[in-house]
């Protein structure tokens, strides 16, 4: 397993690099100036090029490019270029509240819609097609309100109408419980976003697991149907549900950064966001990487976690 | 042995009109059709039949299952004294693996891949017999070793996917007889396997069966293994029985055309072997389309007008031989004499 886990994490480099490639590239053709950002519009020629050296921008770039990579091989992310701060330090204040917000959601979003695939999936091997019809259809609205819309109009509803959580303040761990209250609409929000996915796969899967002979023999050793459905068929239904969650996080963390923005959360995000309309070269590099990271680790996870569940997967 | 029979008739189990259909778009297919039957205790019944002929269907009816949208559309499944399929449906859960358990075709598929053997076998244990989980892995250990499994530990720590075909047939066959049920079903439980670990196979069902007096219902179409392990054979034909009775009486004078039909397409062990083996000519008609009489008019080589027209009921040709058909009827007295000659 650590000797698999290892290969994974090795194969993971050549990927990396691309993006370390491309992310540079890219930043450095996007229209706009850092330096202009940072002195402001009226700064002179000669204060300008002294802010870029100052800044390490008027080296030729593929000096530059060179300068990043000798610091990446020492763990060194460089420091933003408005605040001076190291970039690890921002990125590691940040990505808590953003992994504490998309595993919150994502476990939420299991708990939603694999009961909800289980039992459409019950209803549908039992001919009640109407109760399986219902819930599809619920699942479908779901997946197509988009989740701008669906953050106001729960700001709207549950914030400004009934007061229940506060949609501005603080964002600190020191008060766990003010903090549960900020973060619990993004939290939903995103898992709502994640329900669709998830109890479509589940139902499906678990579908299929029902008509199989071992369910067969469960029913006819008398097994209870909660038994049945939930020991029997969902266990053997597992890799489809975990390959979609991997892949419906990756699709989370995009959300995170469109939802953080608008509940006003520090996260890696709004991070992100800032960064870029900055321009703040090495916090920008810095977030894309650590995102492409989380993306990568999320498969060796998910190939993980089948061993997990089904004792037939061997790793190899 | 079939006089015994007859002087001790405490009946496990006794059906009575099961019928079964399944919807399709071209109507109802009528798997099985008004089918009784009765197995006394420690009596082995085989039902044979060709594909499609409800034997399968049947047998998993009497448990109260029926696959995908199919529904039992009548009859009465008498077991302990209780109606099964009047039962609620707790209650039948209840039966199920307890009273009345079952040993599947396919070992290979009928075992969940995903929980040990340990847990599948002691789960009904703890489940039917509300033995601790100790005491359960105990018997389930014993059980196991019953089967002649050689390391009964290790096979208890196993999933399937690490057992052979044969193995896992022991496995759900200890399982079967787990509780000590008043009847234990087969489906075909040899067709998967390899020829040499099927007579092991049929010797431990018969073994562990009638050790525990047990009533054994056998699906097969294999006559060798009806030959060597039932005493009564039933023979299904488009979802009826249409000929029943005591093993070598029905192999010695067969009064269903059908079954005359599917004994003579068996070639014989010694003797030349014939060029093209016997078959019957034709095929059943579709389940959605049965006829108002016999279902098997079209393929009999003695068919009378009335049989199109007609369905012949079961009546009884020798002591404790049914069998449904009016051209046989009619010629009974000769045949019979033929017979006894």
């Amino acid at each position: 397993m650590l000797r698999y886990a290892g290969r994974r994490i090795t194969a993971m480099i050549p990927a990396l690099l691309v993006i370390i490639v491309l992310v540079f590239a890219l930043l450095r053709m996007i229209p706009g100036d850092p330096a202009v950002f940072i002195g402001g519009e009226n700064i002179g020629p000669e204060a300008l090029q002294a802010l870029r050296e100052r800044l390490g921008l008027a080296a030729p770039l593929p000096q530059q490019f060179l300068d990043y990579l000798a610091s990446l091989a020492r763990f060194d992310l460089g420091r933003s270029l408005h605040t001076q701060l190291p970039v690890t330090s921002i990125i590691g204040n940040a990505i808590t509240l953003t992994a504490t917000i998309a595993i919150t959601s994502t476990v939420l979003g299991l708990l939603i819609s694999v009961p909800l695939g289980v039992v459409a999936a019950y209803s549908k091997s039992k001919g009640r097609n109407r109760g399986d019809g219902a819930l599809m259809a619920v699942v479908m609205v779901l997946d197509n309100v988009p989740s701008f819309w669906l953050s106001l109009l729960l700001m709207l509803g549950l914030s400004y109408g009934l007061g229940l959580f506060p949609i501005s303040g603080a964002v600190s761990w020191s008060d766990p419980g003010a903090m549960a209250a900020r973060l619990a609409l993004p939290v939903i929000v995103l898992a709502i976003g994640q329900v669709a996915a998830l109890t479509r796969v589940t139902r499906s899967a678990v579908v299929e697991t029902l008509g199989r002979d071992y369910v067969r023999t469960a029913r006819a050793m008398g097994t209870p149907e909660p038994t049945i459905l939930f020991r029997h068929a969902l266990p053997n239904a597992a890799l489809p549900i975990i390959t979609m969650t991997g892949l419906s996080f990756g699709r989370l963390l995009a959300g995170t950064v469109i939802v953080e923005a608008i509940f006003s959360i520090p996260g890696i995000g709004t991070q992100l966001i800032q960064a870029i309309t900055g321009r703040d070269y090495p916090v920008v590099q810095g977030l894309i990487l650590v995102y492409a990271l989380i993306f990568l680790t999320i498969n060796v996870v998910t190939d993980v976690v089948y061993t997990r569940v089904d004792p037939r997967v061997r790793l190899a | 042995m079939d006089a015994s029979q007859q002087m001790s008739p405490e009946i496990a189990v006794e059906v009575r009109g099961l019928s079964v259909e399944f919807p399709t778009a071209n109507g109802p297919a009528r798997a099985v059709t008004d089918v009784s039957l009765s197995v006394a205790r420690g009596e082995r019944l085989a039902i044979v039949g060709e594909s499609g002929s409800g034997k399968s269907v049947l047998s998993l009816a009497l448990m109260g299952i029926v696959g995908g949208s199919g529904t039992i559309t009548g009859g009465e499944v008498w077991l302990q004294g209780q109606d099964l399929l009047a039962l609620r449906p707790e209650q039948l859960r209840r039966a199920r693996g307890r009273d009345i358990a079952m040993v599947f075709q396919d070992p290979g598929t009928s075992l969940n891949p995903v929980i040990s053997i340990e847990a599948q076998i002691v789960a009904p244990l703890r489940r039917h017999l509300g033995l601790s989980r100790a005491a359960a892995r105990e018997r389930a250990l014993q059980l196991l070793a019953e089967t002649g499994l050689p390391d009964p530990a290790r096979t208890l720590a196993a999933f399937p996917h690490q057992l052979s075909g044969g193995m896992r047939q022991r496995v759900m066959i200890a399982m079967a007889v787990a509780c000590e049920p008043t009847v234990l079903l087969a489906d075909e439980p040899t067709t998967a396997l390899d020829v040499t670990i099927q007579a092991q196979i049929v010797d431990l069902l018969s073994r562990l069966s009638s050790e525990r007096g047990s009533a054994v219902v056998f699906v097969t179409h294999d006559m060798g293994l009806v030959a060597r392990f039932a005493d009564r054979i039933a023979v299904m034909y488009a979802g009826r029985i249409v000929e029943s009775g005591p093993v070598l009486d029905v192999f010695a004078a067969p009064q269903h055309p059908y079954t005359r039909g599917l004994l003579a397409s068996i070639p014989a062990v010694d003797g030349p072997l014939p060029d093209r083996l016997t078959q019957i000519d034709g095929s059943p008609p579709p389940l959605t389309e049965l006829p108002a009489g016999c279902a098997f008019v079209d393929r009999c080589p003695s068919a009378l007008p009335q049989c199109s027209s007609s369905q012949p009921a079961l009546t009884e040709r020798r002591p404790g031989q049914v069998a449904a058909c009016w051209a046989t009827a009619t010629i009974d007295v000769s045949h019979r004499e033929a017979v006894s000659a």
